[in-house]
This record gives C-alpha cells, structure tokens and sequence, in this order.
C-alpha cells in the first residue's frame, strides 16, 4: 500500500509541475522587449507611424528593409504602428489594473484583516457587483461619454477591475491572517499597520501580482473589443485594437492587405500568451486556487 | 430529514437568485438612467422645443421619480409586457427579443455540441498517458488558444472561409432565420452559422479539456480503475464507462459557466457577424440610448444567466448527492 501512494505522488507531482520553467523565462523576455520597444518607441529610430514617407511612397506596400511589415493603405509603416500602438494598448491595460489593484487590494486587505461587519457588507457588495456582467457596464458607460480617451478607459476599466481584486485579495488576506506569525506578531505587542505592512503585505503580494499580470492580458483583450465597437481610442490616436478593427475591413478583395492584419494580430496574440503563461504560472507556483477564496 | 434538509437549501439558493436578480435589474435600470443624455433630445433632435419634450417625457413616463419608474417596469414585466422602443417608433421590446432569443439558442446549442464533441474525445487520450507527447501538445495548444480573443478568430475565419474558399452566405450580415421549410433555407441558416459557432466553440472548447483532462488524470489514479483495468476490460471501456463518469458534476458546472457567459458574452461575435441576437440588440440599444430596449434585454440575460446556474447546479447535485450533504 505505501508503495502504491508513493507512485501515485510521483505522478501527480509530474503532473503539477512546481518549476517555472524555461518557457515562463522566455515569456518574461517577450514581454520585456514589447514594453521597453513601447516606451522607447520615439527615440529608436523608427520611422513615423503616422506621417507618410512621400520619398519612399507605398501603399499596402510590400514588407521590405525601409518597412519591415510593409505599408498600410494609407502609406504609414505598419512596424511602426504596432510598436506605438502598443503604447495605448499597455498604457490603458496596466493602468487600469494599476487603479483597480491600488482600491481593490487596499480595500480588501484592511477589509479582511479587520474583519467584522465591514468586511461582511464589502464583500457581499462585491459579490453582487461581480454577478453584472462588467464589459457591458463597460461599454454602457463608454457609449454616453465619448469621445474616449485613454484617460476614461483606465478609469472606468479600472473601477470595473475592482471587485475581482478585492475578492482574490481577500481571500489571500484571510488566509495570511490565519498563520501563526501573525498571531505571535500581535502577541508581542505590533500595532495594526506593522502587521498589516511588515506580515500580511509579503505573504499577499505573489497573489495579487498574479492576478495583476492576468487582468492585463484581459483588458488588452477588451480594448480589442470595444475598438470593434467604435469605443476605444478615437483617430488620430491608435491602439491594437483599433489596428485590428482597421485591418478588419481589409480582408475583402480588391483592397486586401494581409500585413496590417497578421502583424498587429501576432503581436498582441503573442503578448497576451505570455502574460496568461506568466500568470497562470505565478499562480499555481504560489499555489492559490479558486476553492479557498 | 434529508429531504426537508435538500428542500431547505433549495429555498435558499432561489431567494439568492431572487436577490440577485432584483440587483441586477435594479443595477441595469440605474446605470441607464445615470448616464449623461437625454432620450428625448437623443430622438426629437436638438431643435424641439420644450413643449415637445415635455410631452416626450410624459408619454413615456420620463417625468416620473426613477422609483416610481423602476416600480412600474418591474410590475409590467412580470405580466409579460416589456414596453415599447422608444427610438424605433412602434416596436416592442417584447418582438424585438423574441426573434433575438432563438439566434442565441442556435448559436449556443451548436457551438456546445461542437466543442465537447471535440473535448471529449481529446481528453481522454491526453490524460491516458498525461505529460507524454499529445498531452503536452494538446495543453500547449489550449493555452495558446485561451489567449488569442474571439474576435481574431473570426477576423481569420472570415479570410479563410467566406475570402479564400468563397463559400456563399457565410459572411456578416448573412445570418437568415432557422427554418425547416425547405431544405435550402435550413442548410442557408447552418451556413450563417457557420464562422460564429466555430468560434464560440473554440472557446468553450478550451475549458472544457482543462477541466476533463485534469479531472481524468485525478479519476485514472483510483482504486476502482485499476479494479476494472485487471478485471480485464479492454482500455476504451475502462475509459468511456468507468473513468469519465466521475468527471460528469465538473463537466455540468463547466458547461453552466460557458453557456452563462455565452448568452452576453457573445455580443462581439454576434456584432462582427451582424446577428440580431440578444447581445447585438444590446449593444445597439445602448449605443442608441434606447433605455426601455436596453433595459428588457438586461433582464433577460440576467434571468438565463441566473437560471443557468441554478439548473447546473441542481443536474450537479442530483449526480453527486455528496454536494447537498455537504462532505464534498
């Protein structure tokens, strides 16, 4: 029988990895490139995205060493417009999260670590919000506020963030709460924020970083879709998605230009694999599942 | 005493429901009234003149206090009456989300059985053998897939199907209403359905394996499977009858949360493809400020999302009597 479980824990253990692996080093990589390559964007050379290059006309050019990914049908450099519509793209995801971290997880650390009425009527609100179907309250908002800016997306992507923050770090509160170092920490005398800063914050960051890490790569994802709606980012400014809702016109013939669609599309399919690998990952590496929340 | 106790947490769960319910639609009607706009400048137009609006107002009970209003619509719905558009002149709310509900009903259905036709037969042979060759290839592949959003699927299945292989009728805007009339209609309707339930269903296709495959992995450790393995049954049996059974209750909750979030959560497909479902009435009905339309169909998602849960959740109790009595 002993031998029995043992075979059984080896590959179970398999099967479960504990490692982050090489692939999560390599989606780190990636990740760093797109938002250093965004950041730096004016200053490494790159040719304009939105002035044409009337010495070197094309349009829907070919990809060649002037425009690696070719030209759009206005004349503007495709790589271009993808390293710059990263910008809006990464600005808007990570600043909403950044937002709805910074409430949710404040809330819901003090929330939790206090306990009580105020924990049980927050959480119960946050229950409700979360049973509303956020993107379309997303959408109802944006579609009476227009123009949209990158401003108002972060905020009201960020607001709609919170619930999820607040019950994922809640739920890790309660469980550091539970420890023993907590408690000898309160037995010696510490004061609530010492607790808080020097005991729950440490062992709650690797969660909610986690969580940070995927809520990015699901706002880019709803920033593709409200660009399909005609609700993100107005023109002039550009963003992935509205890349893609630009490119979604061209597939039909006679006007076709596959560079404006496959490129944009691989960057941010790619991007977004990373951050999901990177988070997934974080996540079952610090090991919190859905069940203890 | 069991029973009594099943009948209890029964009530409970339908007055949560019911809870939920009064929130969701008291939410849907807040947030449409809070907004900035006024639906009656937004129809009339900015020249009309304050008696015009006044009217406006009064006819559709504008004027009233937002409590009075919620009151009366909630009192109407429950009799079945939904109200009147009041962007399209003449239109129920009630009409528009009768032919919108059976787009959604197909789409759902098909994609459904699409996706576990699929999901079925790939997990086991993943999990038969789990971190050998098609297991890790079927995981990598289902996590790339979960990363890549709907609406780049279906940017590449329109390419490929209605660009590339010119197949008629399965463009945007060629949905046509199922009809089994005759056999031309009905193959046209399957058609229009074509790129949406493909979509839909490599999605849901996703979770659907993550779950079984990681269900089956735990099952094909136990006991009864080595006992039914050196009883001498052959693999396929062993499989099909005795290790996929217990993975029934994760496989119901799954499909709940799929088909839940289907019924709004499809509104970008059913958008790009031009489909008169509840989520393309939705969005445009927001996008117009038509509130008494916006409000109707909020409602309705919210009813099947709720009564989609609470009917997984009791198929799940009755699989495994285990959850109601709580050891599980």
């Amino acid at each position: 029988m002993d031998v029995d479980n043992k075979t059984v824990e080896v590959t179970l253990e398999n099967v479960v990895t504990k490692k982050l692996g090489p692939v999560f080093w390599i989606c780190a990589v990636w990740i760093a490139i797109t938002v250093a390559a965004a950041i730096l964007a004016p200053w490494i050379g790159l040719p304009s995205p939105t002035v044409v290059d009337y010495n070197n006309f094309s349009m829907n050019g070919p990809m060649s060493a002037a425009h690696w990914f070719g030209t759009n049908d206005g004349g503007q450099d495709i790589f271009a417009r993808v390293v710059y519509g990263a910008r809006i793209s990464l600005e808007v995801s990570f600043g909403s999260m950044l937002l709805a971290s910074l409430i949710g997880g404040t809330a819901a650390i003090f929330a939790a670590y206090k306990g009580g009425i105020l924990d049980t009527i927050s959480n119960a609100v946050m229950t409700l919000i979360l049973a509303f179907p956020a993107a379309l309250a997303v959408i109802a908002i944006l579609s009476f506020w227009m123009p949209t800016t990158p401003f108002k997306l972060i905020l009201i992507v960020g607001i709609s963030g919170i619930p999820l923050i607040f019950r994922v770090v809640r739920g890790a509160t309660l469980a550091a709460a539970r420890k023993e170092y907590v408690l000898a920490a309160h037995v010696q005398g510490a004061k609530t924020p010492r607790i808080i800063f020097k005991e729950i914050i440490p062992a709650v960051w690797p969660t909610a970083v986690a969580f940070f890490i995927l809520g990015v790569a699901s706002v880019i994802m709803l920033e593709g879709a409200l660009a399909f709606l005609g609700l993100s980012v107005q023109s002039p400014a550009f963003s992935w998605g509205t890349l893609l809702n630009e490119a979604r016109q061209k597939i039909y013939p006679p006007n076709q230009n596959f560079n404006m669609l496959v490129w944009p599309c691989l960057d941010m399919v790619l991007f977004i694999v990373s951050l999901n690998f990177i988070g997934d990952r974080l996540r079952s590496y610090f090991d919190v599942t859905e069940g203890k929340l | 005493m069991l029973k009594a106790l099943r009948l209890r947490a029964i009530g409970i769960r339908l007055s949560v429901m019911a809870v939920i319910l009064g929130f969701v639609s008291f939410g849907t009607f807040i947030v449409a009234r809070l907004v900035p706009g006024d639906p009656a400048v937004a129809v009339l137009g900015v020249g009309a003149t304050p008696e015009t609006i006044r009217k406006y107002r009064h006819e559709f009970g504008l004027d009233k206090n937002l409590l009075v209003q919620f009151w009366d619509w909630l009192t109407h719905i429950l009799r079945g009456d939904f109200g009147t558009s009041i962007v399209h002149q003449g239109v129920t709310v009630g009409s528009i989300i009768k032919t919108a509900v059976p787009v959604d009903f197909e789409l759902i259905v098909l994609s459904q059985i699409l996706a576990v036709a699929f999901a079925i037969p790939m997990a086991l042979k993943a999990s038969r053998r789990p971190n050998r060759l098609f297991d890790r290839l079927s995981n990598v592949s289902s996590f790339v897939i979960w990363s890549i959003p709907s609406y780049v699927i279906i940017i590449f299945l329109l390419e490929l199907v209605s660009v590339q292989w010119n197949i008629g009728h399965t463009g945007p805007g060629s949905y046509l209403g199922l009809s089994f009339s005759s056999w031309q209609q009905t193959s046209q309707n399957l058609m229009s359905m074509l790129i949406p339930v493909v979509t839909l269903a490599i999605g849901s296709f996703v979770s659907y394996f993550r779950v079984l495959r990681s269900e089956l992995i735990g099952t094909l450790q136990e006991d009864f499977v080595t006992m039914a393995r050196s009883k001498g049954m052959t693999t396929r049996r062993v499989m099909w009858r005795h290790a996929l059974r217990p993975s029934s209750v994760a496989f119901v909750m799954t499909a709940g949360i799929n088909i839940g979030s289907l019924v709004a959560g499809g509104f970008v497909v059913q958008f790009m493809m031009q489909m008169p479902g509840l989520g393309y009435n939705l969005v445009n009905s927001i996008t117009e400020q038509d509130y008494p339309v916006l409000q109707g169909i909020a409602f309705v998602v919210a009813v099947s999302i709720v009564l989609v849960t609470f009917l997984a959740d009791a198929i799940a109790r009755l699989l495994d009597p285990r959850i109601s009595n709580g050891r599980r």
